[in-house]
């Protein structure tokens, strides 16, 4: 399968001062034409920061990115100038943000903000940009009529889909979503990951879906990153990770869900707290909390092992079977 | 059967806003015994933090009954409310907002010992903070650290002692565990359950996220709109759910198995406006069972199997 | 009680740590140092005294003799902006505290307690608010009568409406913040609450306007001076003498410059001072 956004060794850090937050180290990470790619992990794990990267609208200073590529479409997306990458942004990859109360400018009616995407990238003109604005809300499920009402007017999840509808209004080929559903009730959540779903079928676009919640990821994800300390730890298809998740972390995570169709008297925790950003332990970042660590862990850092053509985690144990030690 | 230590009855709250009355929490009976916890679940804007605010009456209650061991503390004079806080406590959502930037960590729990046990003295208090500190798990070379310094898991702990140190026997949880990371989501609720076991207290515990809520209550209550809708014991909820709302709602938590089959119940449109809301079931514009009788009346509550319910649809079932 | 002495004693030694890094804010310390020795020390610095004219000697540039040059009785610039250190600093800091403590409890209360006791201060500080300050502070002082105290006064008042109106919109949003409802939880009273919790987070906007204020606080006397409500020449202060020299612009520029140039500087030292403190206070800040 010829790659269509491949991150090799990407390396980002933000400076303060003498301070220097390591918060991307040595990503490595591909996803495939129409793919639908879960990037999953604890706060300050990096996932904002990639996704960021990817588009190039990392606030620099304080980010810097010191070292590997973003290959888009054979294109090295930190090579090519201001201008290009601008007609790229919107047009090839389009970005949903958290929260759709600030994404959204309060003074423009929702018509106005989608029309205004429509016309930085095609060439129409604004009546007909207008008649496209109206297509894709009712694409997303929204009455055409309510195009020149503003954001104020609509409630939490409906402004939602008010930006799918803006990231979506010029077909790009890739969509990251960060978090898109994180600031919604749950039955709110619901009608947007089936939105979600409808749109993944009908425009086939590539998508990266940060989150932090695993169920979500089951749910609409062809493959998974599981992303710890700024690097992706494991990877696979959601069949595998989910059946037989292999490095120890991703195990703690799916062990720390309390479950709702089980009855658990409690919970199993990962021992101590995610590593400081300034300062990652040596050899593999988890070691510190990890109960398989052995002495090659605390110096060497662990490379891929593959467990099947697509499934790989970064851990000197992952042929080992799964041991319980509770 | 233990005795009810929290009664609540017909607790009503209303804020007057430029459109109207908001019927924040409108007509909510509940009692919790001793040593168990309740969990309140509900979407935003339901009314659940509300209720619990008004319980310790950070928001005066419009109407109704809040009877504590069978007194009814909202008839409490603010000098005897003062006492009662030493027994009910709260520990807040937001672990950033709800610590004071300018504090130390010692200074934070401290300050609930600095209102309520004035003749103390420093040393004391600081053994007493210090001990409080081991108890949730605070490393004792933070109490000189500011909150800003902390991670979000340290910080709610900080919550949980300032809460505890003065020895209640009733705690309102209001979503303490929704800003957290599911890894220290885990170890808080571990901690919660554990210190519940210990000291022997009384938990609320409001939340937004039904598979928290239903790892560590004894009963859930369901609230849709300042009504609650359904309450039961939390097997029977999950299980058995009979209002509607708790069927849709339990159908949307995403589970995290990509083979399971989703039956899911999509919820049409949004929560209506609790301002002014139409009579009858509240429920009934997202409702796919509404019948015509549900814009008439509003449902009572009224036991069904292990349930209590509020719908109309369950009338027939009713034992 | 060794125990809570000690922590104090370190929060406020971290503080001053913390002031000492900025450089820039102990270089306003230090300028605001000079200031206040000079004030204290002027009969020794001052080459002569402020009211000493010398007709013969009138209008003279800036030379050996008298290195800021002489105004129009012929009196020595440099000894007056020296005197009048004495008289611009207290006015300065004096009404700005007056309309800090004054402003900021209003302010306070009117934010925290909101309702009516939150419309009543607001109007009553709308309507001194509608009248231009300079034209305020000369009604108070002609009211009082002339003279240094009533010219504080007079001046501090004048922007009692400027510190409400700030506390007021910070206090209105820490306060529903939910460490205010912390405190009320376990029983604070709303007096420590406002206190301990409260204002210590509004102390930023309070000290970047101080600051500006004291600036105000020296200009507004001085056109209470000029109109004869404030000091009664021949005593020296700087935006009298400013006003005075304004006559002059054109052809003895110098006498404009130099206390014009006091005013300034005093002013700048306090804004990077202000600044510093600000960020010294605030323990988000700490490395």
């Amino acid at each position: 399968m010829k790659d269509f956004l491949r991150i090799d060794g990407l390396t980002v850090e933000y400076r303060s001062g003498n301070r220097r937050v390591h918060a991307v180290n040595e990503l490595d990470l591909q996803v495939g034409e129409g793919e639908v790619l879960g990037f999953v992990g604890e706060t300050g794990a990096g996932k904002t920061t990639t996704a960021l990267s990817i588009l190039r609208i990392l606030p620099d200073p304080p980010a810097k990115v010191l070292g590997g590529k973003v290959i888009f479409k054979d294109r090295d997306i930190f090579q090519l100038s201001e201008r290009e990458m601008r007609a790229i942004r919107g047009e090839e990859i389009a970005m949903i943000f958290q929260d759709p109360m600030t994404s959204l400018d309060p003074v423009k009616t929702v018509g106005d903000q989608i029309c205004e995407m429509i016309l930085l990238h095609q060439h129409c003109s604004r009546k007909e940009a207008w008649q496209k604005a109206g297509d894709m809300l009712e694409t997303v499920g929204i009455d055409r009529e309510r195009a020149s009402e503003y954001p104020h007017q609509f409630s939490g999840g409906m402004k939602q889909r008010v930006v799918i509808a803006i990231a979506l209004s010029c077909k790009p080929a890739l969509l990251i979503a960060d978090e898109p559903t994180t600031a919604l009730d749950v039955t709110i959540q619901a009608q947007i990951l089936e939105l979600m779903k409808e749109l993944k079928k009908e425009y086939q676009s590539s998508m990266i879906l940060i989150t932090h919640d695993l169920g979500i990821v089951a749910e609409i994800c062809d493959n998974v990153a599981i992303m710890y300390a700024g690097g992706v730890v494991e990877y696979g298809n959601v069949y595998d990770i989910y059946k037989d998740p292999r490095h120890p972390y991703t195990q703690a995570l799916f062990d720390s869900i309390p479950d709702v169709h089980r009855i658990q008297d409690r919970l199993k925790v990962i021992t101590g707290l995610p590593p400081d950003p300034t300062d990652i332990p040596s050899g593999c970042p988890f070691h510190p909390r990890c109960p398989h660590c052995t002495e090659r862990c605390k110096t060497e850092k662990p490379e891929a092992v593959y467990l099947n053509e697509t499934h790989w985690a970064k851990c000197f144990h992952a042929r080992e079977g799964r041991n319980d030690n509770g | 059967m233990g005795e009810p230590l929290l009664e609540v009855r017909h607790l009503k709250k209303y804020f007057p806003t430029k459109k109207g009355l908001l019927y924040a929490v409108d007509d909510v009976s509940f009692s919790i015994e001793e040593g168990k916890t309740l969990g309140l679940v509900g979407e935003s804007g339901c009314g659940k933090s509300t209720t619990g605010r008004v319980i310790l009456r950070l928001h005066e209650a419009t109407g109704g009954e809040v009877l504590y061991r069978g007194k009814n503390i909202l008839e409490l004079s603010s000098r005897e409310m003062r006492e009662m806080r030493k027994k009910m406590q709260i520990v807040f959502q937001d672990p950033y907002s709800s610590l004071n930037p300018r504090l130390s960590v010692k200074g934070l729990i401290e300050e609930s010992l600095l209102q309520q046990s004035r003749g103390m003295s420093s040393a004391e208090r600081e053994k007493k903070v210090l001990e409080i500190m081991d108890m949730v798990g605070l490393e004792r070379r933070l109490a000189h650290s500011y909150p800003h310094e902390l991670d979000g898991g340290r910080r709610q702990r900080i919550g949980i002692a300032r809460a505890l140190i003065l020895e209640p026997e009733f705690v309102v949880l209001d979503e303490p565990v929704s800003a957290l990371d599911v890894c220290v989501q885990a170890q808080i609720l571990n901690l919660l359950m554990d210190l519940q076991k210990e000291l022997k207290l009384t938990y609320l515990f409001i939340s937004h996220n039904l598979s928290v809520v239903k790892h560590i209550s004894d009963q859930i209550a369901v609230m849709y709109l300042g009504k609650l809708v359904e309450m039961a014991d939390h097997e029977t909820i999950f299980n058995a759910p009979q209002h509607p709302y708790t069927k849709a709602l339990l159908s949307a938590i995403p589970i995290p198995d990509p083979t399971a089959q989703t039956d899911r119940i999509i919820l049409e449109g949004d929560v209506t406006s609790p301002i002014n809301p139409p009579p009858g079931c509240r429920f009934r514009s997202r409702c796919r069972w509404a019948m015509p009788e549900c814009a008439q009346c509003a449902p009572e509550l009224m036991q069904v199997g292990n349930s209590t319910v509020a719908c109309h649809l369950c009338r027939g079932e009713q034992k | 009680m060794k125990q809570t002495k000690e922590k104090r004693y370190s929060f406020a030694k971290e503080t001053i740590a913390r002031l000492l890094k900025n450089k820039l804010a102990v270089f306003g310390m230090l300028v605001l140092c000079v200031l206040v020795l000079t004030a204290v020390f002027a009969d020794h610095i001052a080459p002569y005294a402020y009211d000493e004219m010398d007709l013969l000697n009138a209008y003279q540039s800036p030379n050996s003799e008298h290195i800021f040059g002489t105004d129009e009785f012929g009196r020595d610039i440099f000894s007056r902006v020296v005197y009048g250190s004495r008289i611009s600093l207290k006015v300065g800091f004096i009404a700005v505290g007056i309309s800090v403590v004054a402003g900021g409890l209003l302010g306070a209360v009117a934010g925290y307690y909101g309702g009516w006791t939150d419309n009543l201060i607001m109007r009553a500080m709308d309507v001194i608010m509608s009248i231009p300050a300079t034209l305020l502070a000369i009604s108070i002082a002609a009211a009082l009568g002339a003279g240094l105290t009533n010219l504080m006064i007079a001046t501090g008042i004048a922007s009692i409406p400027t510190y409400a109106r700030i506390v007021r919109a910070s206090v209105l949003g820490i306060k529903e913040q939910e460490f205010v409802e912390a405190a009320r939880a376990v029983g604070t009273r709303d007096f420590t609450i406002l206190c301990k919790h409260i204002l210590p987070n509004c102390l930023a906007p309070i000290i970047v306007q101080a600051t500006l204020g004291v600036a105000f606080a020296i200009l507004t006397a001085a056109g209470l001076s000029f109109i004869g409500l404030g000091i009664e020449p021949p005593t020296p202060e700087w935006g009298a003498m400013l006003s005075n020299a304004r006559t002059y612009i054109r052809d003895y520029s110098y006498m404009c410059l130099f206390p014009g140039l006091a005013i300034a500087i005093t002013i700048f030292s306090l804004n990077v001072l202000g600044d510093g403190l600000r960020d010294a206070l605030d323990p988000k800040l700490r490395q």
